[in-house]
């Protein structure tokens, strides 16, 4: 279990509103990516999101995967 | 202006399924699809698969294989693509416009499409993400592949 979160803009600060991309990826899923924007959140925002969907991703892998590769 | 490409292999097609094949992501800046194709390798003749060429309209959670580019043209420098992408989709986004559509026959089909200059479905940077996916009838599985070529810009 990983997440990516990156503004669109890092010269915005952090408790400003803005776009966020999201990536995250599982161990048992090598080379796959689960991608997703986040528009007019700030940092806490985002980051409170983006962990939010971490754990529902891991809790449910394969709604967002599919089946683990062998 | 540089070109790349990304493929999806063979792909083994689920029936009954809208699944995508490919969703590109203009995270930086904009590009315009230059060429696309699909092919399929079934046995026998079929009802035929459809195939929508999309714009995303709502993004939600796509997932897939983290899509690898190569470089068409020009050759022998260092450029990368700032384009991100998805191949083999395993979670959809949520809503698209779809902007062309074909039937394509599953026995010996083929779609080879080369867009002319100044009317190729454009991307803007950081914009809308562009996707091919397809629609399978019941009982149709055949295996597919898939690539896409852009201009980024």
């Amino acid at each position: 279990m990983a997440y990516e979160l990156n503004p669109r803009d890092s010269s915005i600060a952090d408790e400003d509103p803005q776009r966020w991309t999201v990536r995250i990826t599982l161990d048992a899923y090598p080379g796959m990516a689960l991608e997703t924007e986040y528009d007019n959140l700030s940092r806490a925002e985002a980051t409170d999101a983006v962990a939010a969907l971490d754990a529902e991703v891991t809790a449910d892998p394969v709604k967002y995967f599919g089946p683990a590769p062998e | 202006v540089t070109t790349y490409g990304t493929r999806t292999g063979s792909v083994a097609l689920t029936a009954s399924s809208t699944k995508s094949l490919w969703l590109l992501n203009p995270a930086t800046d904009l590009f315009v699809i230059a060429q696309m194709a699909i092919s399929f390798d079934a046995s026998a003749s079929s009802a035929g698969v459809g195939i929508e060429l999309y714009r995303v309209t709502t993004l939600g959670t796509p997932t897939g294989t983290t899509a690898t580019f190569t470089k068409i043209q020009p050759v022998g420098d260092a450029a990368s693509p700032t384009t991100t992408g998805l191949t083999a989709l395993t979670a959809e986004p949520t809503a698209v416009e779809i902007l062309a559509d074909w039937f394509i026959q599953p026995f010996g089909g083929a779609l080879d499409l080369q867009y002319p200059l100044g009317r190729e479905p454009m991307a803007a940077g950081g914009g809308a993400r562009f996707g091919l996916r397809y629609v399978t009838p019941a009982s149709v599985t055949p295996n597919a592949r898939a690539y896409v070529w852009f201009n980024e810009r």
